[in-house]
């Protein structure tokens, strides 16, 4: 544990300790009105709020398979989350990631259509391995189209992002409906991929994103504080202007970085086609890229608060799903309402402008 | 009968010491100068005073009792003291008249009556001599009238004790010399003045008495009648100053050029082993200039040094350790071996942070933690140690090019010898130096040759080591002959 801990010590951000038990204090109190305003907000609607974190926490975590499930969820979250944290540290603002989960899901579901016919012995690995590249390379697409709008034509990041996430959706139904419709149904899916292909879950309904998930997080925030390229990243994001006088190609470094950011979340994408469902479904994702945004800021570049941002964010999307069953008053978007309480009180309690978390 | 006074304040930040037993009396109707170099504890000293910052231990008093309670600059406001920040709190595109009374508008039923407060600051700039136009927007007005705009703001708000702080870092000569003829009307007027700076022949200008800190501790307060710029400089760095001058360059024909720069209808050449020099005041295309050499210098290679003009916007990645901002450039230096993973560990750093005094002399500590003086010290460090490690190319027989900017704006007198020893150094083995800057003191002491800038051409050449004061400034005003346009060698001195 002792070594773990010495590992991850470079996770932690340099100075500012001096704040350490205010911070702590701030943080306890954001979570307590986090709380204190969703249990008004159940009671506003006359429903119990013990009985609807009751529900709330055994669907998240109640058995076996609730938590597998809530696991299920956690892996994409992590992707994004990762995706979106990387951005930041460059000082951009990445809302695209849902679009270039979306991106990435369509290149793996075109791979996965193209290779449905192999059949020969080693296929599988080798349509495993395409699919996860070019997952990544349509995620890293469509994060480079804004990473040069940005970087080259001064066209404000958020802004491209959040267009650019249209176009993926359109782009995502109109292939469903057309290219790589499933002929032998009327659902809105695409043909599913090679049977050797298709990879099974390992516990109940958690499936083998999570380890990968937790690796290519880890691996991404390890890169930014440990390996030049990163440290290149920080500096364009924390001083754009200092750090091109310094020799830095910071734009280069800001269409690189905006690549990277999407392809990470591209891999969702992956995960979605050749570890879930095996197929690509319309709007499978329900919003993982904009959560994804929560999960990062929640996290501010830590990998071990970005699991747990994720376990938590994970938790309260599958435990919306119950709301509907079990409540007559609540509906799931309740947890969306918790979700966001969460950011606000975090944000309004997260201290002076300047001071860093 | 003192205006107020500082007794035996003790201030920490973590494990740094900022105040540790600071005495200040600053007497009625005075001005009173809070000399001592960066880090010794002036800011915090001024907080403390203002009501900023609550100290650990000491008192403040005012008019003579004891302060009760906790001291807020809303209380020292009311109290009749104002502050004049260094960098200038004023809203650019508004106009002057609403900046100034920004916060104490004088409103009936929410709506401003603009013609009373035009009457007021009438009335007071009457009183004062302090003339602004009050319906131009403020970001248009030179660096000179948005500092009287402040000190104005202040007396608007019947400030009777003012707080200067740095209040001559931007200025020109002649718009310094305007204000410090504003603070002796002030003081004549019946005002206190507490000005903190580390300029000590305004001081010697202005000041009745002066109070040196040095570590955080009060180490002196002295009448100006009775002291000099020498004891006082003494007195701040706690040793005798020897402030470097170059050696006379004679053989001047000899040296090879190292880069050329067109500028208007001459060109400034950068040539190995000389400091050149640039004066002007600022705005006539020193950004121009520095714009060029840069580009011409893109990518950038090792053996160019910059020391840029704006040290947190250009030079230092602020949040960023001190071992982190060492390496910013340090990638892209061939003589490092490169190497694949960037390491918290820094033993270079930490033998580099102690060559070039930089203090305290902690890799892990942010670069925003530092005082100006060391963190330009840090950026001296980081540019000139690269380019030490510079192989001696063919193409570069002996190092590289050098372009400094304001290398000693806002920094001490110790830190100023340092930075000052380091340039020349750097030259005498061979560097080409493009010094710019506005002290005509520094520019004199160091460059082989000063060109006079003015409106984007260099309207003059003067050769050292001798200088002439006088037409080095008439030049930059843009008087006097142009002797030459060009300081090529080809071309007869």
């Amino acid at each position: 544990m002792k070594n773990f801990s010495r590992m991850l010590k470079f996770m932690r951000k340099p100075g500012g300790h001096e704040h350490r038990t205010c911070e702590c204090k701030r943080k306890l109190l954001a979570w307590t009105l986090a709380l204190a305003a969703a249990a008004a907000a159940v009671a506003a609607a006359g429903e119990s709020p013990v009985t609807v974190f009751k529900i709330l926490w055994n669907s998240a975590f109640g058995s076996a398979e609730n938590f597998s499930y809530t696991l299920f969820y956690v892996t994409p979250m992590l992707l994004t989350g990762a995706a979106v944290a990387l951005a930041l540290e460059a000082g951009l603002f990445n809302i695209g990631a849902e679009g270039q989960l979306y991106a990435g899901a369509l290149m793996a579901a075109a791979w996965g259509a193209l290779t449905r016919g192999w059949t020969a012995a080693g296929a599988a690995p080798a349509i495993l391995a395409g699919g996860a590249v070019l997952a990544f390379a349509g995620g890293a697409f469509w994060g480079a189209i804004a990473g040069y709008l940005r970087a080259y034509r001064k066209t404000h990041e958020v802004i491209s992002t959040i267009m650019l996430n249209f176009v993926a959706m359109a782009l995502v139904n109109w292939v469903i409906l057309n290219p790589l419709k499933n002929p032998e149904n009327q659902n809105l899916e695409t043909v599913w991929v090679a049977e050797a292909a298709r990879v099974a879950r390992p516990w109940l309904q958690m499936t083998w994103g999570l380890p990968a998930a937790l690796l290519a997080a880890f691996g991404a925030l390890w890169a930014v504080r440990r390996t030049w390229l990163g440290f290149r990243i920080r500096a364009t994001g924390a001083n754009e202007t200092a750090a091109g006088i310094a020799g830095i190609a910071t734009l280069r470094t800001e269409l690189l970085t905006m690549a990277a950011s999407g392809g990470i979340a591209g891999l969702v994408g992956f995960h979605e086609v050749f570890l879930n469902s095996y197929r690509l479904i319309d709007s499978f994702s329900p919003g993982f890229g904009f959560t994804g945004l929560a999960v990062a800021l929640l996290a501010r570049g830590n990998f071990v608060k970005l699991v747990l941002a994720a376990l938590l964010f994970g938790a309260l999307s599958k435990g919306a799903l119950d709301l509907d069953l079990e409540t007559e008053r609540v509906t799931r978007d309740l947890s969306t309402v918790i979700q966001a309480i969460i950011l606000l009180a975090l944000a309004v309690t997260a201290g002076k402008k300047g001071e860093r978390g | 009968m003192n205006a107020a006074q500082l007794v035996g304040i003790a201030k920490s930040y973590g494990e740094v010491k900022a105040n540790d037993g600071v005495d200040l009396t600053i007497r009625a109707g005075t001005i009173h100068a809070l000399v001592g170099e960066n880090g010794a504890g002036k800011s915090t000293a001024m907080k403390i005073l203002f009501g900023m910052v609550p100290p650990d231990a000491g008192k403040i008093l005012f008019g003579g009792r004891e302060v009760q309670g906790r001291w807020d600059p809303h209380r020292a406001g009311a109290a009749g003291v104002g502050m004049v920040h260094q960098h200038f709190m004023l809203a650019g595109p508004e106009s002057v008249l609403d900046n100034l009374v920004l916060g104490v508008e004088d409103c009936r039923f929410g709506v401003r009556r603009r013609a009373r407060e035009r009457a007021a600051l009438e009335k007071l700039m009457g009183e004062t001599g302090l003339r602004v136009p009050l319906n131009a927007p403020v970001e248009g007005l030179p660096v000179g009238l948005q500092s009287r705009c402040e000190i104005l703001k202040v007396l608007y708000r019947k400030a009777r004790f003012l707080i200067l702080d740095e209040p001559t870092a931007v200025l020109t000569p002649s718009e310094t010399a305007d204000l410090l003829r504003t603070l002796r009307v002030l003081r004549d007027s019946g005002h206190t003045v507490l000005v903190v700076t580390h300029k000590l022949k305004e001081v010697m200008d202005v000041a009745d008495e002066a109070t040196v800190l040095r570590a955080g501790k009060t180490v002196a307060t002295r009448k100006i009648s009775g002291t000099s710029v020498e004891e006082l400089s003494e007195l701040m760095v706690g040793r005798r100053l020897v402030m470097p001058t170059r050696a006379s360059g004679s053989e001047r024909n000899a040296r090879s050029e190292r880069a050329s720069i067109p500028i208007g209808s001459g060109e400034i050449v950068i040539r190995a082993g000389e400091i050149t020099g640039i004066a002007g005041v600022e705005g006539n295309g020193q950004e121009e200039i520095v714009r060029r050499l840069v580009e011409r210098m893109a990518p950038r290679p090792a053996s160019f040094a910059f020391i840029p003009g704006d040290r947190h916007r250009e030079a230092l990645v602020l949040p960023f350790t001190l071992t982190e901002n060492l390496r910013l450039t340090r990638k892209f230096h061939p003589a490092v071996p490169g190497r694949r993973l960037f390491h918290a560990a820094s033993g270079p750093e930490r033998a580099l942070l102690a060559e070039y005094d930089v203090r305290p002399p902690k890799p892990e500590l942010a670069a925003e933690a530092l005082s100006g003086g060391n963190q330009q010290k840090l950026i001296v460090a980081r540019e000139l140690s690269s380019l030490a490690r510079v192989p001696r190319e063919p193409s570069h027989p002996q190092g590289g090019v050098i372009l400094a900017v304001h290398p000693t704006r806002g920094v001490d007198v110790g830190a100023i010898e340092f930075i000052h020893s380091r340039l020349l150094a750097a030259a005498e083995s061979g560097a080409g130096v493009l010094l710019i800057s506005s002290e005509l003191d520094e520019l004199m002491a160091l460059s082989h040759r000063i060109g006079a800038l003015y409106r984007g051409s260099i309207t003059a050449w003067f050769e050292g080591p001798d200088y002439d004061e006088r037409k080095i400034g008439l030049a930059m005003l843009g008087g006097g002959a142009a002797e030459k346009k060009s300081n090529s060698p080809e071309a007869p001195a």
